[in-house]
C-alpha cells in the first residue's frame, strides 16, 4: 500500500486520542501529520475527559464541536479513570460500542492487553506507533463496522 | 511322684510286730497305773467264756478300724505329696515369712525367681534379697500386715545374688504357723515385662499429652473418648465438655456434607483420611486445622476407635495468604515500574530519531523542541528511579524507633514544605493534645511532608485555604488525621489514590509516588491509612493509625 493512493476527499476521519504523556501524543500527532488521510485529532489526557467527550458531558456537550470519533486510540494507564474502565463504559453504551478502539501500549506482554481485548478493543499498537503501524491501524478499519472509514481508505 | 522333702509331722508307719509290742507295753503300763478302771471280779466259767468272746470280737473290730485308719493315712499322704508338688511347680513363687521377716519355707519357683537355692533360702531374711531403695516400702507393708492382719501388696525390686535386678509383685496374707505363731504367706511374681510396658505406655501417653498437635480419640460411633491438652488449649473446650460428643460440633459449616460422607466412607473401610477442616472454637473464632484420621483396630482386627491428629494451621494459612499478597504486590510493582520506565525510554528513542531528521531541516526550533522532549523524558526517568529506590529503602533501612510528640514531627514536616504553605497562604492548625507517636523518625516526618504537600497541591481555588492536623479515637485506636478544605476527591478515583505512580490530575506536578510512599510507611509502622472526601469541592481528609500511638497527658507537650 502506498500513501499516494489514498483519497483525500470527503469528510475527515475523527480520531480521539486518549494519552496522558505529552511526548507520546506528540509522536501520534507527527505521524498523523505525514499521513495523507484527512483527519481531525482530538486529544484528551485522562480517562475522565475521554468519557466526558464520548458521553458529551460538561465541556463536550456540543455534538458539532465534539463529533463522534471514527477511531479511538487509547492508552491504558491513565489518570483519574484508567483505560480499562473507559473500555468497559464504551462497551456498555449501545451508541459507542461499535467504534473501533486501538490500545496503545509500551509492551506486548502487558497483562492488561488480555483484559482490553475482552472489553472490546480491536487491536493494539506498540509505542511508538510508526508509519507502518498507522497504515495497519487505519487498514484495520476495513474490518470495522464503520463503513465510512473503509470508504475513506479505499483506493481511488 | 517325688516324696515330700520336709514335714513337721510324723508319718504313719505300718503296724509291725515291734510297734505292736511297744503299743502292748504302753497299754500294760496304763493298766498297771490305774487298776481300779478294771475291777477284778470273780467270774463264772460261763461269764469268762462270754467275756473272752466279747474281747476277741472287740480286738477284731479294733484291728479292722486300725486297717481303715492306715488306709486313710496313706491316701492323705498321697494327696499331700500331690499338693506339695503343685506348690513347688506353681507359676508363682510362694514363701512363708516369720513376723521378723525370715523365710520359713519357699517353693521351687520362689527359689528360682530369687536366684537362691531353696536350702539356702530357708532362714534367710527376705530383706537381704531386696534393693536397698525399696526396703522401706517392704518394711512398711510387712508391719501393716502383721499389725492389721489385712492382706498387703506392693511392687519391689529384687536384687538377685548374681547381680540381676527385677521388679516383683508381692502379695502377702496373714496366717498362723506352728504353735499359732503369726506368719505371712507371700506370693511373688516377676513383673519386669509388665513394668517395661507400663513405662512404655507412660512415655507414649506423655508424648500424647504434651504433643504440640491436637489429638482426639473417638469410639467407633464417633463419640469423643479422649482429647489432649493441646486440643483444649486451641479450641477452648475443656475435656469434660467434649467427652462423649461427636467432633462435628466443631464444624464451621464450610465443609459440605458430601465431603464428610467421603471422609467416613474412607475411614469405615479402614483407610486413613487426610484433609483440612475449617473449625470453630468455643469462642466462635474460626481456625484451620490439618487433620489426619486413622482407624484403630482391636485384637480381633475390628475397628474400635478413630484417632485424629490435627495441627492448627491458621497461622500458616495466614502467612501463606500474606505472602501470596506480597508476591502479587511485588509482581504488580515490577510491572508498573518497568512500564513507567519504558514510557520515557520510548519518548527518548523516538525523539532521537526525529532529532536526526530535524537536524537536517532549516528550522532550528524543531531541534529545540525535540531536545526538550528528550530532556523531560530523561528527567522523568531519573525521578522515577529515585523514587522507586526510596520506596524500596523504606522497608529495609530503618532507623531505630523513637517516640516523639506529634507536634514536633509535624513541625519538622512543616519546615520542609514551608515554601508552598506561605506561597499559597495556607492556615495550618495542629492539635494541642498530648499525642506521642513512635517510629522511624525521618519516615514519620515524611508521612506529614507528603500529606501536607498533597493537600497544598489540591487546594484548588479555595480563597481561605486551611489544613488541620489532629487525632480522634476510633474504636480502641487513635487515628491521626490531616484535613484540608481543598478540591476534594471524586469518589470514583479514591481506589487509585494510593497506587504507584497514580496521578489523579495529569496537570499537577509530581510523579504519583507521594501517597504510595505514605501508605508504605504507615503499613511498615503497623498502621492503616484511608481517605475521606465528600466529593469535588468538599475537601479531603486522610486518616491513619500507627502502632504505639499514645496519649500521654502527664508528659509536657511543646506548644
Amino acid at each position: 500500500m502506498n500513501n499516494e493512493n489514498f483519497s483525500l476527499k470527503g469528510v475527515p476521519i475523527n480520531i480521539l486520542l486518549v494519552e496522558d504523556e505529552p511526548a507520546h501524543a506528540e509522536i501520534v500527532r507527527r505521524n498523523l501529520a505525514v499521513f495523507p488521510v484527512s483527519h481531525r485529532l482530538v486529544h484528551v489526557d485522562d480517562g475522565q475527559m475521554a468519557l466526558d467527550y464520548l458521553l458529551r458531558q460538561d465541556a463536550y456537550e456540543d455534538p458539532l464541536s465534539s463529533p463522534r470519533p471514527d477511531l479511538i486510540l487509547l492508552d491504558l494507564r491513565l489518570p483519574k479513570v484508567d483505560g480499562l474502565e473507559v473500555l468497559r463504559q464504551i462497551q456498555e453504551n449501545q451508541d459507542l460500542k461499535g467504534i473501533p478502539i486501538v490500545v496503545l501500549t509500551t509492551s506486548s506482554t502487558d497483562s492488561d492487553l488480555t483484559a482490553a481485548y475482552r472489553l472490546g478493543a480491536r487491536s493494539y499498537q506498540l509505542k511508538p506507533v510508526n508509519f507502518e503501524g498507522f497504515t495497519e491501524l487505519l487498514d484495520m478499519s476495513d474490518h470495522s463496522s464503520q463503513p465510512r472509514v473503509r470508504q475513506r481508505l479505499s483506493h481511488e | 511322684m517325688s516324696k515330700p522333702h520336709t514335714t513337721s509331722r510324723e508319718s504313719a508307719t505300718p503296724a509291725t510286730p515291734a510297734t505292736h509290742a511297744a503299743l502292748r507295753e504302753r497299754a500294760e503300763k496304763v493298766f498297771r497305773e490305774d487298776p481300779s478302771r478294771f475291777p477284778e471280779r470273780a467270774m463264772s466259767p460261763e461269764i469268762t467264756r462270754m467275756t473272752l468272746h466279747e474281747l476277741r470280737v472287740h480286738q477284731i473290730e479294733l484291728e479292722m478300724q486300725n486297717e481303715q485308719m492306715r488306709h486313710a493315712q496313706s491316701e492323705l499322704d498321697a494327696a499331700r505329696a500331690r499338693y506339695f508338688d503343685l506348690y513347688d511347680v506353681a507359676p508363682v513363687g510362694y514363701c512363708t515369712l516369720s513376723e521378723q521377716g525370715v523365710i520359713l519355707e519357699a517353693n521351687l519357683t520362689a527359689a528360682t525367681l530369687l536366684g537362691v537355692e531353696r536350702s539356702a533360702l530357708v532362714k534367710m531374711p527376705l530383706s537381704r534379697l531386696l534393693l536397698k531403695k525399696d526396703q522401706d516400702t517392704y518394711y512398711r507393708h510387712r508391719r501393716l500386715l502383721f499389725e492389721t492382719g489385712n492382706p498387703q501388696s506392693c511392687d519391689l525390686r529384687v536384687a538377685k545374688p548374681d547381680g540381676e535386678i527385677f521388679w516383683a509383685h508381692f502379695v502377702g496374707n496373714a496366717a498362723r504357723g506352728e504353735g499359732g505363731a503369726p506368719t505371712c504367706r507371700l506370693v511373688l511374681t516377676d513383673i519386669t515385662a509388665l513394668k517395661q510396658n507400663e513405662e512404655k505406655i507412660l512415655h507414649l501417653s506423655q508424648a500424647v499429652e504434651q504433643s504440640p498437635a491436637l489429638i482426639v480419640i473417638t469410639n467407633r460411633d464417633g463419640e469423643i473418648e479422649y482429647v489432649n491438652p493441646k486440643f483444649c488449649a486451641v479450641t477452648g473446650f475443656s475435656r469434660e465438655e467434649v467427652l462423649g460428643r461427636n467432633p462435628r460440633f466443631l464444624k464451621s459449616g464450610d465443609m459440605g456434607p458430601e465431603d464428610y460422607k467421603k471422609m467416613w466412607a474412607s475411614l469405615t473401610s479402614g483407610n486413613e483420611w487426610q484433609g483440612e477442616f475449617h473449625n470453630k472454637k468455643k469462642s466462635g473464632e474460626l481456625y484451620w486445622e490439618s487433620t489426619s484420621i486413622s482407624p484403630i483396630r482391636d485384637a480381633a482386627g475390628r475397628i474400635s476407635h478413630f484417632l485424629a491428629v490435627k495441627e492448627d494451621i491458621t497461622e500458616r494459612k495466614r502467612t501463606e495468604k500474606a505472602l501470596q499478597e506480597k508476591i502479587v504486590e511485588m509482581e504488580r510493582f515490577t510491572l508498573t515500574v518497568s512500564h513507567d520506565l519504558k514510557s520515557p525510554l520510548v519518548t527518548i528513542k523516538t525523539f532521537l530519531g526525529y532529532l536526526k531528521e530535524d537536524m537536517k531541516s532549516p528550522e532550528p526550533e524543531r531541534v529545540e523542541k525535540d531536545l526538550a522532549y528528550i530532556q523531560s523524558a530523561a528527567d522523568k526517568m531519573e525521578r522515577l528511579l529515585d523514587e522507586v529506590l526510596e520506596l524500596a529503602r523504606i522497608g529495609h533501612k530503618m532507623s531505630p524507633h523513637v517516640s516523639a510528640p506529634l507536634q514536633i514531627i509535624v513541625q519538622e514536616a512543616l519546615e520542609l514544605v514551608a515554601g508552598q504553605i506561605t506561597a499559597r497562604g495556607v492556615q495550618v492548625d495542629v492539635t494541642q493534645e498530648p499525642v506521642w507517636i513512635t517510629g522511624d523518625r525521618p519516615r514519620l516526618v515524611a508521612i506529614f511532608e507528603n500529606l501536607l504537600d498533597n493537600a497544598v497541591k489540591f487546594l484548588g481555588d479555595q480563597p481561605a485555604p486551611r489544613i488541620e492536623i489532629g487525632v480522634e479515637s476510633r474504636g480502641s485506636e487513635l487515628e491521626i488525621f490531616v484535613r484540608d478544605n481543598g478540591k476534594g476527591i471524586d469518589a470514583r478515583h479514591r481506589a487509585k489514590l494510593f497506587g504507584l505512580f497514580e496521578k489523579l490530575d495529569p496537570h499537577t506536578p509530581g510523579s504519583g509516588m507521594g501517597l504510595a510512599t505514605v501508605r508504605r510507611i504507615v503499613e511498615i509502622h503497623g498502621g492503616k491509612i484511608r481517605v475521606q472526601s465528600d466529593g469535588i469541592g468538599k475537601g479531603t481528609t486522610f486518616r491513619f493509625t500507627l502502632a504505639n500511638t499514645q496519649l500521654k497527658p502527664n508528659q509536657p507537650t511543646p506548644a
